[in-house]
């Protein structure tokens, strides 16, 4: 629940820089040349990202779901690691403020740190909590 | 007797880093010793950070080291409550200090390579 609600202001504060402009039928699979169209898809790469954290996400609160006090520590991390994510990808990107670049060097910081948090996540739920393989 | 007692619990409370400074670290067998070298190497590896830090905010403007502050403060945040919640299991067990300081460590190291990038 509290992540969903962080996402939402996630998303809300990505879109921002995100939607220029709607764009539906680019090939992502391609090399692009066009300013938006290179940030309208490093924005739907760190979205499948942060789909994949989701499931993460839910699946390490449902392993958790009898011990209250670690479910509690586990959403205070996420809650701080979505801070963190936020604001090292501002910084970043800082030295884009306000030029076309910003969206997509933001957006593929935050497909990274995404992409560890996943493997952070998930070798915790593998190793420690016994759900899904251990490739410790 | 009771001044005897509270003595003899300080002496003890006073002999365990006393102890733990003698350590060799490559050697360490005691529980106690190797807590004290698992936070010995967080030290170091929180050191280097600190030098990683300083060197990515020599390369920013007043705008750049701002972001950069407000981010390394975020990060802190972060890594102390994923070592609290990955070091769980082990609350209140004698190990668990050791495998706390191995949690930062880990993040330390890889936040040290993300300053440097």
């Amino acid at each position: 629940m509290i992540r969903r609600a962080l996402l939402a202001v996630a998303m809300v504060l990505l879109s921002g820089h995100a939607r220029a402009d709607v764009i539906t039928d680019a090939d992502c699979t391609k090399p692009q040349h066009a300013q938006k169209i290179i940030n309208h898809c490093a924005s739907l790469d760190f979205k499948a990202a942060d789909a994949k954290l989701s499931d993460v996400y839910e699946k390490t609160r449902a392993a958790l779901q009898q011990y209250k006090s670690d479910k509690t520590r586990f959403e205070v991390a996420e809650q701080a690691w979505l801070q963190y994510r936020g604001t090292q990808c501002a910084y970043e990107a800082g030295m884009y403020d306000g030029g076309s670049l910003y969206s997509m060097v933001y957006t593929t910081c935050a497909k990274r740190l995404t992409d560890a948090r996943i493997k952070e996540l998930r070798s915790y739920l593998a190793c420690h909590l016994r759900v899904g393989k251990c490739e410790e | 007797m009771i001044r005897y007692l509270v003595l003899a619990t300080s002496l003890v409370l006073f002999a365990a880093p006393a102890a733990a400074a003698n350590v060799e670290c490559k050697n360490a067998v005691t529980q106690m010793d190797m807590n004290f070298c698992a936070d010995k190497d967080y030290q170091a590896a929180d050191k280097k950070l600190n030098e990683a830090y300083r060197k990515a905010a020599a390369q920013e403007d007043a705008h750049g080291r701002d972001l950069l502050k407000q981010s390394e403060r975020a990060w802190m945040t972060y890594r102390d409550a994923q070592c609290t919640y990955q070091t769980n299991a082990s609350e209140g067990g004698s190990i668990q200090p050791m495998e706390y300081s191995e949690c930062l460590t880990e993040k330390t190291k890889a936040r040290i390579k993300e300053l440097q990038s």
